[in-house]
């Protein structure tokens, strides 16, 4: 072998020696910069599947979900959840246009999750309402044993669906250092439930 | 400077989460006592917070203290629902339980970030001297080492 072809043989190895012992420098600066940020909101039956929600309830009865927030903002981030119920002529969060509900919250639950880390609580809830045909009057929320009064719950009669259809949902809210204060972040989820007699 | 606000803060709230407990034994808590122990409160876990994200930033592991903040927050909803309910009395004692929760916080996640900050350039420096150290080692060796074969080589050549 002459010294032309060694010394290319040379190069080569001493060429992935220096990337091999480089590397760990290198991959302080060679990182993928992060291009899509957001967060996750959702919504799981009690079974943790996204699949058998409640949907027929009774009064009084519990019924349980899972609520869960990912967070992939790139920063750890204070939420907020404001958990709402309302009539279908009631105000609505609204995925187009991007604006919550103006109803008032029920109640809020307060939590801070780090940058890809996610959160999740059981959620255990019923309603308490009665029938006054031809509406049903909804006058209480339990969720996860906080009693919760509501002012408006009166659910009039759905032809179209043949159901008493209330829709308890949740707000994620996010603190903004830019408003000192809560921003709505967009994104909500929600239960149809059909209050039926028995 | 900030921490020495956040004990200023905390004890002025402290005090008045105190004399107010004693007051309130006697005269029940008006809802103007209530609104603004609440407000405090809710200062107090924002201050936290921007604490605990600051120190997320320079890479310090913050999940112990995102866990106790966020008791400190269920503790500040409890407290909004009860002032909601009319119920002022309760609500001060948990805006109270809320301030106890983060008594001390700042100070602990501004160690953290430090502690997370040294480390990191402790592990970055030690990283990127070492490579340069041996990419530098393997650079004169080869070179010596080229050398050295291509002496070897020219004086077999000559003989």
């Amino acid at each position: 072998m002459s010294m032309e072809e060694h010394r290319v043989l040379f190069l080569v190895v001493g060429g992935v020696l220096i990337l091999l012992i480089a590397s760990p420098a290198l991959s302080r600066f060679l990182v993928l910069p992060r291009t899509e940020f957001f967060t996750e909101l959702w919504l799981l039956g009690p079974n943790h599947m996204a699949e058998d929600y409640p949907f027929n309830i009774t009064s009084g009865n519990e019924y349980s979900v899972f609520l869960g927030i990912g967070n992939r903002l790139g920063y750890a981030a204070y939420y907020k959840v404001l958990v709402k119920f309302r009539s279908q002529n009631q105000s609505a969060a609204d995925s187009f246009n991007r604006t919550p509900s103006s109803l008032q919250a029920l109640h809020e639950m307060r939590t801070f999750v780090a940058d890809e880390e996610v959160w999740e609580i059981p959620l255990t809830f019923s309603l308490n309402y009665s029938w006054a045909e031809p509406q049903v009057e909804v006058y209480g929320l339990t969720l996860n044993g906080v009693v919760l009064e509501l002012e408006e719950g009166l659910i009039g009669w759905d032809a179209e669906h043949n159901a008493f259809l209330g829709n308890l949902f949740f707000e994620l809210w996010i603190y903004s250092d830019r408003v000192s204060g809560f921003e709505y972040h967009e994104r909500f989820v929600s239960l149809w439930l059909n209050m039926t007699g028995s | 400077m900030r921490s020495q606000l956040n004990r200023v803060f905390f004890f002025a709230v402290l005090v008045s989460v105190v004399v107010g407990g004693s007051v309130d034994v006697a005269l029940g808590v008006s809802e103007e006592e209530a609104s603004t122990v609440l407000a405090a409160a809710e200062s107090n876990v924002v201050v936290c917070y921007s604490a605990v994200a600051e120190a997320d930033e320079v890479g310090a592991n913050v999940t112990a203290l995102l866990t106790r903040l966020g008791e400190a927050g269920e503790f500040l909803s409890l407290g909004e629902l009860a002032f909601s309910k009319g119920d002022y009395d309760a609500a001060l004692t948990y805006a109270g339980q809320s301030q106890e929760m983060l008594s001390g916080f700042a100070d602990e996640a501004e160690d953290l970030a430090e502690l997370a900050f040294n480390e990191h350039y402790m592990s970055f420096t030690t990283t990127i001297l070492g490579s340069v150290i041996g990419v530098a080692a393997v650079v004169v060796g080869g070179v010596v080492f080229w050398f050295l074969l291509k002496k070897r080589a020219t004086e077999g050549a000559a003989k």
